[in-house]
């Protein structure tokens, strides 16, 4: 997200960038009506000159302002983990203001206590819709980084569809074609992007998702999701191993067993997920390596690095194990 | 303890905004010496800061109040299930009594790291800190540090101070034992977590007491790290045939100790009981069930809190804090032993 700059004023308020700069030079003999539309498209953009912008960052300070949402989750966990790590041996402390990345109003005022103190950046492992939309309409002024995906761009495509790419495309390598979805809550990015990414490739290789199912990213959520999988399906994608591990047990509950009866691929590859049983196939993601990332971005903006030379992480892998298999042929 | 019967509250950019009738935009705007506001908003902004006595920076505000609502919080930089929900926990109870938590992660235990952390908080100027450690060196350093504010540690310990603060893991563990026990097991080993780390220590004396207490030997006693793999590893080269029984010091060991006793053939619970601690969300998904040990990390969080905020308010005062109990979940990883 780039900031507000003084054409982009000119252009919302409908008036020649000659004019912004007369109005933001304090020049008195402008319009009031015309002086209106420039004041309110600054407020609209929430544009900062330069100057200003300089002393909010202020130099001095070597903290940086951290969103966190859903920390006792294995991805934001590990993501902010990897994050606090790399902050603390470029000498920097985080500003934790924790929130619910699902509630607007949780967003802002987690925003408003960040930026009401002396930061030098915003660290935003954006992770729903709600926090992208309150920190793009902040138009904050100082450095900011956020998950987006955007460091591994050379890879060619959105590294955030990978994990549902991959899924589906193992399931079809092993000859599955009715297969199911178990989503995260949709408001998550990670979790739109897993499901377009698996439908995307399903479609490409001919399987039919039959069946979806709403999660809410807990091992509790999947085991729901196995109540009501249709008969018929013989593969299932979750986009977290949690909901997989909920998923499996509430499939053998049902008298239907993994990966005879029905194949199982999760996404994260928590460390503990190849000691299930069976042992979970799933797409590994690097989250730490994803942290220290976008930390290590960040710090290259405040410092004025060049934040093209900080090293990616690791794209996501397919890691298989005992949960998926091929079809039963007498299905 | 409520946030409302403490000094003054510090005016910040909304009090003024609100004062003056104007945005919080246009507040920034005058203190950034943006040009475009009138100058008469801004004279009635001016009058605003000048009659709440409002400064910026925490910093600069600290200096005339002398309280910044800032607390430091030190983490050990893992993605553990417990350290992570203790500071998600402690930084709600925080914002709840509208604190803000300045964090930092202690990479290393090396005497001048931890005074570095520690440091690094105080020229934030933090009115207190608050650690959550792993590792009971780093503890004693920490408290020798002359820090000048008060200094909260989050770990157990059988010599509790006042400005410490747990959850029960001796009663827990002991609990835990005496399951096993009742159920009948003789041969109770301990997979423990790291040696230096607080809460380990403690499970490891709740084990050997409850041993002592039923008569019974303390035999097998080996250190994970926390993780899956350690439990794994562990799980490998267990003596089967002794062995009825392991109290695991968190459930991510005993989902790998678990999956290593199915690799020897050897069944949950049927041929070995399995006990974790933590509870976490999924194990009463594992195969089996786990019975594990539940620790209530929202009531630590906001036990360290009313710390913090007692050490503030009435530095001087005694307030020993009392563990927070744990609750043992019975699911179906343990059963009697195989006669």
């Amino acid at each position: 997200m780039r900031r507000a700059t003084i054409y982009d004023v000119a252009r919302q308020a409908g008036v020649s960038h000659q004019t912004v700069t007369r109005f933001l030079n304090g020049f008195e003999g402008i319009r009031p009506a015309t002086r209106a539309k420039v004041q309110s498209a600054i407020d609209e953009l929430n544009y900062r000159p330069n100057g200003a912008a300089r002393w909010l960052r202020s130099r001095q300070s070597n903290r940086i302002g951290i969103l966190a949402h859903r920390m006792e989750l294995s991805g934001p966990g590990r993501i902010i983990a990897g994050a606090t790590t790399a902050a603390r041996h470029r000498g920097f402390v985080l500003d934790i203001a924790s929130m619910d990345g699902e509630d607007a109003e949780s967003v802002d005022a987690a925003l408003d206590v960040v930026m009401e103190h002396q930061i030098a950046g915003v660290f935003a492992t954006v992770q729903t819709n709600v926090v992208l939309a309150a920190v793009a309409g902040r138009g904050l002024d100082v450095p900011i980084s956020i998950d987006s995906g955007e460091g591994l761009a050379s890879s060619g495509t959105n590294p955030r569809a990978h994990p549902g790419r991959i899924a589906a495309g193992h399931l079809a390598d092993l000859g599955h074609r009715r297969v199911a979805f178990v989503n995260g809550p949709a408001v998550w990015i990670a979790a739109a992007e897993r499901r377009a990414g698996f439908l995307e490739v399903a479609e490409a290789r001919g399987l039919d998702v039959e069946w979806e199912y709403e999660g809410d990213w807990s091992a509790e959520s999947g085991y729901r999701a196995a109540a009501e999988l249709p008969e018929g399906v013989t593969a299932v994608g979750l986009a977290n191993d949690s909901m997989a591990i909920g998923l499996i047990f509430g499939l053998a509950e049902r008298g239907i067993r993994v990966p005879e009866d029905v194949s199982v691929i999760g996404m994260d590859d928590a460390p503990e997920s190849r000691f299930h049983l069976p042992s979970l196939s799933t797409i590994r993601l690097d989250f730490e390596g994803e942290g220290a990332y976008l930390m290590n971005v960040l710090i290259a903006k405040i410092e004025g690095e060049d934040a093209a030379a900080v090293p990616g992480y690791s794209l996501p892998e397919l890691v298989q194990r005992g949960s998926t298999a091929p079809p039963r042929t007498t299905n | 303890m409520s946030a409302e019967d403490r000094p003054a509250k510090v005016a910040n950019i909304f009090d003024v905004a609100r004062l003056a009738s104007v945005s919080h935009q246009t507040v920034s705007r005058v203190l950034n010496d943006v040009p475009g506001v009138r100058p008469a908003t801004r004279q009635r902004v001016e009058q605003a800061i000048k009659q709440l006595r409002y400064t910026p920076s925490p910093a600069a505000r600290a200096l005339v109040t002398r309280r910044t609502r800032m607390i430091g919080l030190i983490t050990p930089g893992s993605a553990d299930f417990g350290p992570s929900s203790i500071a998600i926990h402690f930084s709600e109870a925080a914002r709840e009594a509208r604190y803000s938590v300045i964090g930092v992660a202690s990479v290393s235990a090396d005497v001048g790291s931890v005074r570095g952390v520690v440091e690094s908080l105080l020229r934030e100027r933090v009115e207190a800190v608050v650690l959550i450690t792993e590792d009971v060196a780093q503890l004693e350093l920490v408290r020798s540090l002359e820090a000048g504010v008060p200094i909260v540690a989050v770990a157990a310990g059988q010599h509790r101070g006042p400005l410490t603060v747990s959850i029960d893991q001796y009663r827990g563990a002991r609990e835990a034992v005496r399951h096993l026990v009742e159920l009948g097991h003789r041969n109770i080993a301990h997979l423990a977590g790291p040696a230096a780390s607080p809460d380990a220590i403690e499970r490891v004396r709740g084990w050997r007491d409850e041993l002592a207490e039923a008569r019974l030997v303390a035999t097998e006693l080996s250190h994970g790290d926390w993780s899956a793999e350690s439990g794994y590893r562990f799980g490998e080269q267990l003596a089967a045939e002794s062995t009825t029984a392991v109290f695991v010091g968190n459930d991510q060991m005993a989902i790998g100790l678990m999956a290593a006793l199915r690799a020897r053939g050897l069944r949950i619970p049927e041929d070995i009981s399995v006990v974790g601690f933590d509870d976490v969300p999924e194990a009463a998904y594992f195969v089996p069930p786990l019975t594990t040990v539940r620790q209530d990390f929202g009531a630590l969080g906001a036990l360290t809190m009313q710390q913090v905020l007692i050490a503030l308010e009435e530095p001087g005062t005694v307030a020993e804090s009392i563990p927070i109990p744990t609750r043992l979940v019975l699911r179906e990883s343990t059963a009697p032993p195989a006669t």
